[in-house]
């Protein structure tokens, strides 16, 4: 092959132009910290990318949807455990009351104190969350008790995806948590006021019922927790995971970048070097 | 039998020639750096020999040769790889025009990047989700309102920057014909200048070279082919038809296409015969390609517009069907929640949403993120929202009817327990319709059913998240919304990358041949250098011929005085 000036001099032009383009891209992918901008650069990449970015902002999103899930659950738990509070109590005073010693005035006395208890529990079961009320089914937006104790939520379950397609409950019906124990406390209420011991020794057990029924949804919600927090557990789990897959996917290697724009760097020089020198003299330089 | 005065003849002639060779060899190093331009080459030539007549033969011993003189100035050429190069100049231009494109078209999706129509689509999701869970709160649907408007908005300025990419490439087109024009006249104009001169026989190397020159950047636009006729001049077609012949050129212009559709797709035709030039390759077929092909219109399929007007439509339909099934904060039925609003014909300009919900405080409550029915197993159920009350609420109980367990039984219960309508025996599938009540529903298999609208229910904020995600749509292929979109952009990084590479390839091809050509037309300057030496000695060596001839001749003189 013949080699004119003109050769060498776009041969040269093209390697230097090769050699600044592969320098700017290792720039770039420094500066950015990214190995791709555009899906031309890395088409799979690019689809992994936002793949990984849907899926990191879902589960992100399911975790709000999880920890939103727990608080409701936590604050129904502090509801029933000052339920059962109450409860508690008004066994103490039934067991006081049901004593055959008592007088009248005694059991009016006692039955002030149940009325306080009454509109206790109410009050409980009208507990909220936020502007929610916890126990009216997906009546929220109002007071599912009204001051007598009777019952005007529905008897839906609300619920919460935690996962793809995965949704839990996690409500408990006023009506069913509290109904046993605002029927038994109305109802030794009465019996007080009537002063009836032996009516108020059933009583005794119907404040027991309500007191299992109350230590049943509690279990039932401290299981939900217990799956909600390992739910969450797993979630993070999962957005660890998947950030370090994104990160992977399409950050650089820092080491690995710097040392390739290095080499390219000794290269640029190098052909610069010997460009300079081969590029200067012609024949003519040495005709007199 | 000699002849002085030959000798005379004959170094005058070698000093003319050496002189002439000398100024080829000025010119190549004038041109070392023309553009387009080849070495050219004095090619010597004795001069027909002589032969001397004798007194007792025809002739003397052997011819007397009478000098030198220059047969031609070539350039040195080579039309073989000139070939290869244009063939492969024309795909280089197709390949870095649609290159350019793609890329811009990359820069106008902006994927993946936080302004993108994915990051809106995945926000708008999350909102969704936010509402299920908090269906009652007018911040969480304020804020659903504006993340729709927002991913809207993404739409429209996907559309518009398309658009104004697609008028600008119009344009480009516009500017390339011109050039072609041009290209056209002046090749043409060098035609009838080289004809004239090899009528004469002269051979016009500078005006060829020039007009390589322009026919190598009509390749790179273009896909013509050329041949040269007897007479020197050079004809080219384009696409089949007559470009160049001879002296006239057939010049093209733009026709706008009639169907508004096509706005901004005009035709490339010939002014004379009006008939569409056929594209193949070279730059205006890669700018075509992207502004046609790529970008084109709701109406082209698989271009981007109509891939984004698809995925528009099918969000728009199935998004309002899903949200009809639902209820708003006031009880009310869903109504559309995105709209095509007429006018624009690509559904990614139209989308919008209804304008009732772009009201600043009403607009929110519509949202419809309740549905009545929670337990789709037992029945399934439609409500005439007119006669429904939302603040009733009833149950509907199914059970397996006692004598025949292949049928159902069913009780409507209103919301303090007593039984509104009761029926047994039916087949599964049955439908019951309550009118007074507003409930209407199909019996399927036993359980209990809640029919209640209540606003704390977010159930239908689910399902709308998942018309999104999860939603296999038939108009998009079966899959989702976010899967088609995702597959847009795959697809355009695979095109792209594609691009990219041929980018390259061609790149090196026609390095590879353009370094070959010069290798072979190029001028050396260390050739032209050695020549000049060459030519200089024997100029000097011919005139001294002269001057010794001229002491001979004064010797053959000085006889005589």
């Amino acid at each position: 092959m013949r080699i004119t000036n003109n050769v060498i001099i776009s041969n040269m032009m093209n390697h230097l132009q090769h050699n600044l383009k592969r320098l700017d891209e290792l720039n770039q992918q420094l500066s950015s910290g990214l190995k791709f901008q555009n899906p031309s650069e890395n088409p799979v990449g690019v689809a992994n990318s936002m793949q990984y970015n849907s899926l990191i902002n879902n589960s992100e999103q399911y975790k709000r949807n999880v920890d939103q899930a727990l608080s409701w659950i936590s604050s129904s738990e502090t509801a029933l455990d000052q339920a059962g509070d109450v409860l508690e109590r008004a066994k103490v005073l039934a067991v006081d009351a049901a004593n055959g010693d008592l007088s009248e005035d005694e059991r009016k006395d006692i039955a002030l104190e149940v009325e306080q208890l009454l509109a206790e529990m109410v009050s409980i079961g009208n507990s909220k969350l936020g502007d929610n009320y916890l126990f009216g089914g997906q009546k929220i937006a109002s007071a599912p008790f009204e001051p007598d104790g009777s019952y005007t939520g529905d008897s839906k379950k609300i619920y919460r995806e935690i996962n793809p397609g995965v949704q839990i409950d996690i409500n408990v019906i006023g009506e069913r948590v509290f109904g046993s124990a605002i029927a038994a406390l109305k109802s030794f209420k009465n019996h007080l006021e009537n002063n009836d011991s032996e009516a108020i020794s059933a009583d005794l057990i119907l404040i027991d019922e309500a007191i299992v029924d109350n230590t049943t949804y509690r279990a039932e919600l401290g299981a939900k927790t217990n799956r909600l927090e390992l739910t969450s557990n797993r979630l993070e789990d999962t957005i660890l995971n998947l950030t370090e897959l994104l990160s992977k996917n399409e950050d650089i290697d820092l080491a690995e970048t710097i040392t390739d724009l290095k080499m390219e760097e000794t290269v640029y020089r190098a052909s610069l070097a010997s460009n300079a020198r081969i590029m200067q003299p012609t024949l003519v330089d040495f005709l007199q | 039998m000699a002849n002085y005065f030959n000798s005379i003849n004959i170094a005058l002639r070698a000093l003319q020639v050496q002189k002439k060779s000398l100024d080829v060899t000025g010119h190549n190093i004038a041109n070392a750096n023309t553009e387009g331009y080849s070495r050219q080459r004095a090619i010597h030539a004795p001069t027909d020999p002589y032969t001397a007549p004798a007194y007792n033969m025809p002739a003397g011993a052997g011819q007397i040769g009478t000098g030198v003189k220059i047969e031609e100035i070539t350039r040195i050429r080579d039309d073989f790889i000139d070939g290869q190069i244009r063939e492969e100049s024309q795909a280089q231009g197709y390949w870095d025009k649609r290159y350019e494109g793609l890329h811009r078209i990359e820069l106008i999706f902006n994927e993946p990047g936080e302004t993108s129509l994915n990051y809106a689509l995945d926000m708008f999701w999350d909102s969704l989700q936010d509402l299920s869970t908090n269906a009652n709160d007018p911040a969480t649907r304020s804020i659903l309102r504006q993340r729709a408007l927002t991913l809207v908005d993404n739409f429209h300025s996907l559309y518009d920057q398309l658009k104004d990419y697609q008028q600008a490439l119009n344009r480009d087109v516009q500017v390339t014909v011109d050039e072609i024009n041009s290209l056209g006249r002046r090749i043409a104009d060098l035609n009838q200048r080289i004809v004239q001169i090899k009528g004469s026989g002269q051979e016009p190397n500078d005006l060829l070279d020039q007009r390589d020159l322009l026919f190598d950047e009509l390749n790179q636009l273009v896909n013509v082919q050329g041949t040269i006729d007897s007479s020197g001049s050079l004809n080219i077609s384009l696409g089949g038809a007559s470009f160049v012949t001879g002296e006239r050129v057939h010049s093209l212009t733009l026709e706008k296409q009639s169907d508004p559709t096509y706005e901004f797709q005009d035709k490339v035709i010939f002014v004379d015969t009006q008939q569409e030039i056929n594209l193949l390759s070279g730059e205006l077929a890669g700018i075509i390609d992207i502004r046609d092909n790529e970008i084109g219109s709701y109406a082209t399929e698989g271009s981007y517009l109509y891939k984004l007007h698809n995925l528009a439509k099918s969000l728009v339909e199935h998004f309002n069907e899903v949200h009809q099934q639902g209820y708003d904060q006031d009880g009310n039925p869903g109504g559309d929640f995105f709209t095509i609003s007429t006018g624009p014909d690509n559904a990614a300009a139209a989308i919008d949403l209804v304008s009732d919900l772009k009201a600043e405080e009403t607009g929110p409550r519509l949202i419809a993120a309740g549905r009545p029915n929670d337990n789709p197993e037992a029945i399934t159920l439609t409500l005439d929202y007119s006669s429904f009350d939302p603040e009733a609420a009833y149950q509907v109980i199914v059970q397996k009817n006692a004598g025949d367990s292949s049928l159902l039984d069913y009780t409507v219960l209103d919301a303090a327990g007593n039984p509104v309508d009761s029926g047994t025996g039916l087949n599964p599938g049955a439908s019951v319709d309550l009118a007074s009540i507003g409930i209407n529903f199909v019996l399927l298999a036993p359980g209990e059913a809640n029919i209640a609208l209540s606003p704390g229910s977010g159930d239908n904020a689910v399902h709308l998240a998942n018309a999104l995600k999860k939603d296999e749509i038939g108009a998009l292929g079966d899959i989702s919304v976010t899967d088609y979109y995702e597959s847009i952009i795959s697809a355009m990084g695979v095109d792209g990358q594609r691009a990219k590479q041929m980018v390259a390839n061609q790149e090196a091809v026609v390095t590879q041949l353009t370094n070959q050509r010069a290798s072979i037309s190029g001028v050396s300057l260390d050739e032209e250098m050695a020549n000049m030496i060459k030519y200089q000695q024997a100029y000097n060596a011919a005139a001294k011929i002269v001057s010794v001839t001229d002491e001979v001749l004064d010797v053959l003189m000085g006889i005589i005085r």
